[in-house]
This record gives structure tokens, C-alpha cells and sequence, in this order.
């Protein structure tokens, strides 16, 4: 569903030309679980903005190919096709400052639904939040919540749209130890209960393992 | 429009309201100046407008003016001479001073059978005060179609008081008086020329004339108003052998009235310039502020176009919020100004409410609108992601400063001065933190390079401050500019109003002292402004009204109605 071919962008770091992240390839099938594993700088979040077309690669290429539709060339697309794709096949969990701070928990989930220009039914966010255990700060304002709990709603939220993978970078970066095994369990259970594969960025070795495939970035 | 991003972005605007707040005021005061200056403008030229001149646009008169040389040239208009094309209306005038109650008073003369080739005589609607109206009343204002018999003066009460003193009679001459609301008094051709004692003379035909350009500058007029007064003259119709004079050159009040309205138009110019930059300022520093969100908005699949749309949709609230109070608070201005200089009755009936328009109305909304939104709109295709641009608009900016500077009248000075603004703010500014930047690497201690670079990273800041700082020099320049233009067009006024019995012109070798020994003379003076241009001239004020001088020169006919 997912390919990647050795897509990299390069920095200039003084006289050397950088590539970042060194050659990678790889798939993702659909419903499957892939951990991008790597010490910090070794270039995963830069991958996962190629992934999600936010970056376009300097070399390589990224196809993105959906059941029943014609395949994807990410990194040829023009911007409006990439944020098409972005908006409606792909979920992101960030590390940190995922929600939107001037809108409320539910207001956040039902955000991508909008955006996709569907229907915006607040009982399916709120089921959602339900199935992550943080139904009741339904009508808060993240600042109020917990790292915790701004994680499992930023989970709720990559899900919301049924999309065909969710790219998650560093998603218990910021967690204590009992918090992000509880969102790592939590982030692959909704994923398989939505079908939907998992791209995980993380420098964890707990987490990698957890995954059915391992990238190594060095 | 996504409804919970445009949620999103009013909620910030109220969590941080210091930037809308400041676009508000900014909006509401660039209003406020548009609409003040509008309708303060509107009575302005009410009050001063020519009620017989009205709608005429030029004045014809020539070395020896007279009769014949109207009929001349009304021949050559009905026979459809090419340098009479686009002339609606015709009219002889003559123009004195004629002592009643021992005070001398200006007189107008004219023929009101003469007006135009298609208008009717005799319409009973004592119409409006301004404007050229073929289909009209034929002196808007007089009610004079009504009186089209010899012998009859149209006054304002006061004079006409006094001419009831004098029995009725100006110089021995029975008249009838009516009144009329200006200090002007008009009467029919010939009653005018027995009174002024010039039997068969004129001073020149007043013309309507009507051409694409005229149109054009009306409209501009209106859109900001006095604008026309300091571009070049009218080009008005070249007729052979006869001199063609613009109005307002012939009216200097109308001039000096136009002078002081363009400078306030332009004031309102540079407030909606100023609000212009505060809206930009504002959208910067929230755009800097809500970096992360924004890339986080675009991972989730949000379009730059729709973030930058929801951005303009808050500037466009805060414009009509701003624009709706500059209008209320333009208005009362408007009223207490013309209040307190007690025009307010006599120029605008209606006044309050009344006196907006659809067009001012629409003006101040789209003025606004158009400020408030530009900041979002121009923050996304900011000049740094398109260099091309921003060299494009910097180097138009330049052609246009170093072309309006060249000019060298007051308009082109005012758009120089804006287009100096604009490379000010669009490529000096920027520069300026480049360079702090560079500077930073050549810091002797790493907290003197730190402070320097976190300077330059805050180049928003220092952007905001040398923005503000050349505006600031521009409105000094503005009114540096603005004081010159009104004290030279009040001493062309003072020179041309000042009721003198003689004038001399090309008078530079004249011995003053000798002049002002003649008997007779109470005072001699020489006069600089205007007239310097085609030499300098000199009035003298005998002791006793004297009869009409002979005119000699083309410069002494042309002022003899004033002097
Ligand atoms: N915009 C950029 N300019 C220059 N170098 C960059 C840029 N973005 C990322 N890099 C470099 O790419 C490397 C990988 O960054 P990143 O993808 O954030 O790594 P990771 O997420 O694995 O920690 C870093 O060493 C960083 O220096
Ligand atoms: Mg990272």
C-alpha cells in the first residue's frame, strides 16, 4: 500500500551535502504495524513528513497506492493532490502540541471529519474518545489535559476519519514510563480495531519491538 | 471554510487581543478619517461653490473681450466648429464691484437666455445647489428662471437691506431685489452692465465643457475628494484666439477650499495606510505565534489556501466591526466640526445620518474591508517565499517615487511618499535584519552575538518598529507638504480677494513711493503669489469707489473682477 524508495531530502551542513535519512526503503501493507527506529537526528520525522507529503524528497520516491485506486507518486504530486492525500488517507500523532489549543477535546476530534468535508457527528467523536477512556474532558481545552490524555485524544483524532495509515512520531516521546505503555497499548489497539496500518517513529527499542516490521535508520 | 477553523481563529483573537484589537482601531480610525473628510468636503465646496459658476467647468475670455466676441463664438459653436466639440453650455458674463450703503459689493452679470442649445427655460423646481444639470433649473439655487425681466438683482438679505435703504435704486437705477442665500449678487447682462457702467462689454464666456478626462477626474474627485485639485490643471478645450481658464483657477476660494480638502484626504490617506500596517503587523506576529499549530493544521490535511482564508475571515470581521463604528463616529465628527464652524444648518439640510450616502457608505466599507484583509493576504504570499515579487514591487516603488518627486506637484509629492513607504517597508526593513543578522557573526562576545542574533530572529519586531518609524516621517513629511500647499493657495486667495481699487500688472520697475504719492491713494501694495508668474503686480486702494479702470492688459482684465 505504502512504498517508500529511498526517499531523502538533503541538508547543506557547511561544505558537505547531508542526506536525510540515509537510503531507506521499504512497504507497508495494509493493517500492518512498522516502527521507524533510530537515535534522535537519524531522520525519522523528516521520513514522515516525506511520507505524508508535507516534505518533498530531493531523491527517491514515495507511492501510496489504496485498494481500488489508481497508485500515488507522493513525491511527484502537486501541493493541492498531496494535501488531498494527507487529509484523506493519513492520521498523525505527534510527540508534543498536537491539539488544537483554541478548540475544545471534541472540537479537535471532529476536526479532520471537516476538514474531509463529511458529516461532523459529535457521538462519533465522542465514541471515540469513549474507546480511549477520555470521554468525560469531551468539552475541555487541551491545556487542561494531561500529556496522557492529550496523547489518547490525538490517537481518537488520527482514527476519526478512517484513514489508511497513521504516521505517529514519537507518540510517548514526552511520557512516563507507565503513561506511554499505556498509549503505546492503546494507539495499537485502535489501529487494528480501525484496520488501518501504523507507522511509528520512535528511538524506543520497547516499542520497535512491538512492531510486525522494524526500519532501521542509522 | 472550515466552521471549526474559523471557531479556532476568534478564539485566539480573543485569547490574545491586543493584535485586533489594535486592527480594530486602526480600521476604525482610517474610517472615521475617510468619512470626516467626505462629508466635511462636501459642505466645504456646498459652501463655497459659485452658484452661477456651478457646473461650469471653464472660463473663455481673451485680450479684448466683448459682445462680438460672444456672438463669435456662439456662431462657431452652433455651426459645429471642432475646437467647440463637447461644449454643453455657453454663457456671457460680466463681473464688477458696485457701491451700495457705501460698501462695495461683487456683482454678476449674465445672460440667462444663453445656457445651453437644449435645455428648457422655466422650470419651476428650485433644484440643487451643485452641479450642471441640462435638464434642470438653470441656475441651480437662484430661482432665477423665474425672473427673466430687466432690471431685477438677486441679493443676499443683508444687502438687499441695504439697497432698500437706498430707495431701492443701485446708482440711480430702480431695481428689484431678491434675495439669494450667497454674497454674490447676480443680476441679467444688461442691468448688470448699466450698473457696472460698461454698456456692451463682457469679461468672458462661461462654458460647460464636457470630455472623457473631465469625467474621469470627477469620479477620482469623488473617490478622494480635492484629489483633482493637485493634479496638472484641467485640459480644457484649445479655442483659437481666445484664452481658456479652468474654474478653479478663476475661483480662488474654490482652490483654496480644494487645497485644504485634498490635504485632508490625503491625511485619511496615511490613516488608511497606518491601519494597512497595523492589520499586516498584527497578522505577522499571530501567524509567528501559531507556527506550530499551523504545521500541525497542514499535517492533518488543512490547505494553506483554507488556513490562509479563515485568517482573511477574521480580518474581514474586525474591518466591518471597525468600519460600522468609523462610519457612526465619522458622522457625529462630520456634524460637531460643521457644527462648531456654524455651517452645519446652512451646508447639509439633512445633516446627521442624512448626509451618508450609498457611495460614502460603500467607500468607508470597502476601504475597511479591503485594509483589514490585506494582512492576512499578503503575510502568505509574503515577499520572502517570492523574491521576484518583492523586487517587482520594489522597483515599480521606486520608478514611482523618483517620478513623483520629478513632477514635483503636491499630488505626485503625496504618491512618491507613498511609494517610498512601500520600498521602505518591503525592502529597506528587511534588509535591516539581514544585516543584523551579519552583524551578529562579528560580535566580540558570544552574549553580545546571542543578543544580536536573538534580534534578528525577532525581526518582526524591529520591522514593526521601522515601519511605524517611516510612517511616522512620512506623515511629518505629509503635513510638512500639507502647510506649504495651503499657505501658498491662502496667498493666492488673500491676493486675488482682497478688494483693491487699481491693479497694475508687470508692475517690478514701478516706484512704489512715487505711486503712493498721487493724490487720491490711501494705500499701495505690492503683491508676490500667483500673479508671479506672469510678473508681479500691484494694487492700490483709492479713497472713494472708483468706476470700473479700463482694463489694458490681459493680466489687469483677468483680475479686474477681484481687485
Ligand atoms: N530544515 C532543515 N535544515 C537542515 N537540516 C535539517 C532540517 N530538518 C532536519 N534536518 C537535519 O536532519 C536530521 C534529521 O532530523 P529529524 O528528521 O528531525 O531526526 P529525528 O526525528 O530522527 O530526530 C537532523 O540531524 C537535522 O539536523
Ligand atoms: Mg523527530
Amino acid at each position: 500500500m505504502l512504498r517508500v524508495l529511498g526517499a531523502a531530502k538533503r541538508f547543506e551542513d557547511g561544505d558537505t551535502v547531508r542526506r536525510v535519512p540515509g537510503a531507506v526503503e521499504f512497504d507497508l501493507a495494509p493493517g500492518r504495524v512498522a516502527a521507524l527506529w533510530g537515535p534522535s537526528g537519524s531522520g525519522k520525522s523528516t521520513l514522515l513528513n516525506l511520507v505524508a507529503g508535507v516534505l518533498v524528497p530531493d531523491e527517491g520516491e514515495v507511492r501510496f497506492e489504496a485498494s481500488g485506486e489508481d497508485p500515488f507518486l507522493v513525491s511527484a504530486a502537486s501541493e493541492r493532490q498531496r494535501v488531498r492525500y494527507r487529509r484523506r488517507h493519513l492520521g498523525f500523532v505527534f510527540q508534543f502540541f498536537n491539539l488544537v489549543p483554541t478548540l475544545t477535546v471534541v472540537e479537535n476530534v471532529l476536526l479532520p471529519l471537516e476538514l474531509n468535508r463529511r458529516p461532523t457527528d459529535r457521538q462519533v467523536a465522542l465514541a471515540r474518545l469513549d474507546a480511549l477512556g477520555v470521554a468525560e474532558c469531551a468539552e475541555r481545552f487541551p491545556a487542561t489535559l494531561s500529556g496522557g490524555e492529550q496523547q489518547r485524544v490525538a490517537i481518537a483524532r488520527a482514527l476519526v476519519h478512517e484513514p489508511a495509515i497513521v504516521l505517529a512520531d514519537e507518540p510517548t516521546g514526552n511520557l512516563d514510563a507507565a503513561n506511554a505503555a499505556r498509549v503505546t497499548d492503546l494507539l495499537w489497539q485502535a489501529a487494528a480495531n480501525a484496520g488501518c496500518a501504523l507507522l511509528v517513529a520512535t528511538h524506543s527499542q520497547r516499542i520497535a519491538e512491538r512492531a510486525d516490521d522494524v526500519i532501521p535508520l542509522a | 471554510m472550515i466552521p471549526l477553523l474559523v471557531k479556532s481563529q476568534l478564539r485566539f483573537a480573543v485569547r490574545h487581543p491586543v493584535g485586533p484589537a489594535a486592527s480594530f482601531v486602526g480600521v476604525a480610525l482610517a474610517v472615521l478619517a475617510i468619512v470626516t473628510v467626505h462629508l466635511v468636503s462636501q459642505s466645504i465646496r456646498a459652501g463655497l461653490e459659485d452658484p452661477v459658476v456651478g457646473g461650469h467647468t471653464h472660463i473663455v475670455s481673451g485680450d479684448t473681450f466683448g459682445e462680438v466676441d460672444y456672438f463669435e463664438l456662439r456662431r462657431r459653436w452652433r455651426s459645429g466648429d471642432d475646437s467647440l466639440d463637447g461644449i454643453q453650455a455657453m454663457l456671457p458674463m460680466i463681473e464688477g464691484f458696485v457701491s451700495i450703503g457705501g460698501q462695495p459689493r461683487r456683482i454678476i452679470g449674465f445672460d440667462p437666455l444663453a445656457v445651453c442649445r437644449s435645455c428648457g427655460v422655466g422650470e419651476d423646481d428650485p433644484g440643487s445647489t451643485t452641479g450642471w444639470r441640462p435638464d434642470g433649473d438653470l441656475y441651480p439655487g437662484t430661482g432665477l428662471d423665474r425672473y427673466l425681466v430687466d432690471d431685477v438683482v438677486i441679493a443676499s438679505p443683508e444687502t438687499a437691506a441695504d439697497v432698500e435703504a437706498d430707495g431701492s435704486t443701485i446708482a440711480g437705477i430702480p431695481v428689484a431685489v431678491i434675495e439669494s442665500d450667497t454674497g454674490v449678487m447676480l443680476a441679467d447682462l444688461p442691468t448688470a452692465q448699466r450698473l457696472l457702467g460698461r454698456q456692451g462689454q463682457l469679461d468672458a464666456v462661461w462654458i460647460s465643457a464636457a470630455s472623457a478626462r473631465l469625467t474621469f477626474l470627477d469620479r477620482l474627485d469623488e473617490l478622494l475628494p480635492g484629489i483633482a485639485a493637485s493634479l496638472p490643471r484641467y485640459a480644457g478645450p484649445v479655442i483659437d484666439g481666445y484664452t481658456v481658464t479652468a474654474k478653479d483657477v478663476w475661483n480662488p476660494s474654490r482652490r483654496f477650499a480644494d487645497a485644504i480638502v485634498f490635504n485632508l484626504g490625503m491625511l485619511s490617506l496615511l490613516c488608511l495606510l497606518m491601519a494597512a500596517f497595523i492589520a499586516f503587523q498584527a497578522s505577522v506576529s499571530n501567524a509567528a505565534r501559531r507556527r506550530t499549530e499551523h504545521q500541525r493544521l497542514l499535517a492533518l490535511g488543512a490547505s494553506p489556501g483554507i488556513l490562509q482564508l479563515t485568517a482573511c475571515t477574521e480580518g474581514l470581521i474586525i474591518g466591518a466591526l471597525g468600519s460600522v463604528a468609523g462610519l457612526a463616529l465619522g458622522t457625529l465628527l462630520a456634524d460637531a466640526l460643521l457644527q462648531s464652524a456654524g455651517v452645519g444648518a446652512a451646508a447639509s439640510p439633512g445633516s446627521g445620518m442624512a448626509s451618508l450616502d450609498a457611495w460614502i457608505v460603500g467607500k468607508a466599507l470597502v476601504g475597511g474591508l479591503l485594509v483589514s484583509a490585506l494582512g492576512p493576504l499578503v503575510v502568505r504570499s509574503s515577499p520572502h517565499s517570492r523574491p521576484r515579487l518583492r523586487v517587482g514591487v520594489g522597483l515599480l516603488a521606486a520608478v514611482v517615487a523618483i517620478g513623483g518627486l520629478a513632477n514635483g506637484s503636491l499630488g505626485a509629492a503625496f504618491v512618491a511618499l507613498f511609494a517610498i513607504i512601500l520600498v521602505q517597508v518591503v525592502h529597506v526593513v528587511p534588509l535591516a535584519g539581514a544585516a543584523v543578522r551579519h552583524l551578529a557573526a562579528l560580535g566580540r562576545s558570544l552574549t553580545a552575538r546571542s543578543g544580536l542574533r536573538a534580534a534578528a530572529e525577532r525581526s518582526g519586531e524591529i520591522r514593526l518598529a521601522l515601519g511605524a518609524l517611516s510612517i511616522a516621517v512620512a506623515v511629518a513629511i505629509g503635513m510638512d507638504l500639507m502647510v506649504e500647499s495651503l499657505r501658498r493657495d491662502f496667498t493666492a486667495m488673500l491676493d486675488v480677494r482682497l478688494w483693491e481699487g487699481i491693479n497694475l500688472s508687470d508692475a517690478d520697475d514701478v516706484d512704489i513711493t512715487t505711486l503712493a504719492d498721487l493724490p487720491g491713494l490711501r494705500q499701495v501694495r505690492r503683491y508676490g503669489g500667483r500673479a508671479s508668474s506672469r510678473g508681479r503686480w500691484m494694487c492700490a486702494s483709492p479713497d472713494s469707489m472708483p468706476p470700473k479702470p479700463p482694463a489694458t492688459a490681459s493680466t489687469a482684465r483677468s483680475r479686474s473682477a477681484a481687485c
